[in-house]
């Protein structure tokens, strides 16, 4: 609900007055009325012979025309090919039908399939289970027993790393190649297969090299010891 | 013996008896509505327009829709003056949307002995005032000022007059004097 108007604004708003209606108003009005009332009411549209009778032959042409398209458009197979089997059926509509438009029956036509080229399956890794040239990382084992010990306590994944020792190996590689990557040493590509030794000299290399920046950056001054 | 019911002066008859006798073509009846309720279209019509040729039209025009509309009146409708507002409102809502200047052939040879618009206006500062400050407000707002302060009608009534709920009508009122305060008070204040 709105405020209630304010005092000072209704007296402002009162100010607007209305002057009188001219004295002859109603008699304007009423006069206006009567007229109203003697009017005629206006007389129904009348149509002539000739236009009705043009009008419904119109009528008529258009009917016959639409039913005629129909029925070719269905016995051509347009509206659906059951509509057009049920008109070719009908008795005396079908034989005349099947002078005009044949019915298209369905054939049989025999296909021949090409042969099939069996062509060779690409070779497989020559790499075997146990060896240490298998890509463990890439294995389904692996990758699911991966996620298994993600999953798992601290202590069973360290008595789990303990039973599969293969395993765990693999996992410091892979950890030791996300920080390799993450420090930006390129690591020589070979699948499955990481030099850990080389790994460590590339860190310990890098180690020293950042070491010997930060000294000659302290010896400029530019940190504090 | 039938007793006999003596047929009330149009003068005196209720508004719904009178429109019985309208429906059925009585020119003293209709007189008698037009003279009663006449003055309402026409104050609503000159508040809303301001012009003393325009207020006279729609007030005329609202009655004559009266006398065509009594064949389908109902009587426990609203009553005329509700009927008569309602029709006023929207003749000048829908003459405040498409104003436009009235031609010179227009405009009728009849002298017209209500005081001219100009004439009303230099009576007094005030009206002058309040005149330009609801020719600031949309149709609506002005049909919700005029209909609620200076016809008196209750927020409900004034919300089914202008088809509007009654939260949108009072959003509607509230903004409405909020434009005139800030027009005409602050001014003054100032």
């Amino acid at each position: 609900m709105p405020d209630p108007l304010d005092p000072r604004l209704a007296r402002a708003l009162d100010a607007f007055t209305v002057p009188e209606l001219p004295t002859d108003f109603t008699d304007r009005v009423a006069a206006r009325a009567a007229a109203l009332a003697a009017e005629p009411p206006l007389p129904r549209r009348r149509v002539s012979a000739p236009r009705r009778w043009w009008r419904a032959g119109a009528t008529g042409l258009a009917t016959i025309a639409v039913g005629v398209v129909s029925i070719s458009a269905a016995a051509m197979g347009y509206l659906g090919e059951p509509l057009s089997h049920v008109l070719h059926r009908t008795p005396v509509l079908g034989a005349a039908l099947e002078h005009v438009l044949p019915e298209r029956r369905p054939v049989h036509r025999l296909v021949v399939h090409r042969p099939v080229v069996l062509r060779p399956a690409p070779p497989a890794p020559a790499l075997l289970p146990g060896s240490d040239q298998q890509p463990l990382a890439d294995h389904p084992f692996a990758r699911r027993a991966f996620a298994r010990l993600r999953a798992l306590p601290p202590e069973q994944r360290r008595e789990w790393l303990d039973a599969h020792p293969r395993l765990a190996e693999r996992l410091r590689e892979r950890r030791a190649e996300r920080h390799a990557a993450r420090a930006g040493i390129v690591l020589p590509e070979e699948p499955g297969i990481v030099s850990r030794p080389l790994l460590r000299e590339r860190l310990i290399e890098r180690r020293e090299r950042l070491r010997e920046r930060w000294l000659a950056r302290r010896a400029q001054g530019l940190v504090q010891p | 013996m039938a007793a006999t019911h003596p047929i009330p002066a149009p003068d005196e008859a209720p508004d719904d008896a009178l429109m019985r006798r309208v429906a059925a073509r009585d020119g003293a009846a209709f007189r008698a509505l037009v003279a009663r309720h006449a003055a309402l279209p026409h104050r609503i019509a000159w508040r809303m327009l301001g012009e003393a040729a325009e207020a006279e039209d729609v007030a005329q025009d609202a009655l004559l829709r009266l006398w065509q509309h009594a064949p389908r009146w109902r009587g426990d409708g609203p009553g005329v003056a509700a009927w008569l507002t309602r029709v006023a409102t929207n003749l000048c809502l829908d003459r405040l949307r498409r104003r436009r200047p009235l031609p010179v052939e227009d405009v009728p040879e009849r002298v017209d002995d209500a005081p001219l618009a100009d004439a009303v206006l230099e009576a007094g500062e005030d009206l002058a005032r309040v005149r330009r400050a609801l020719d600031c407000l949309s149709e609506r707002q002005r049909a919700a000022i005029v209909l609620t302060h200076y016809e008196e009608l209750p927020n409900a009534e004034a919300a089914l007059v202008l088809d509007m709920n009654i939260k949108a009508f009072e959003s509607l009122l509230l903004r409405a004097r909020r434009s005139l305060r800030s027009l005409l008070l602050e001014d003054v204040d100032a």
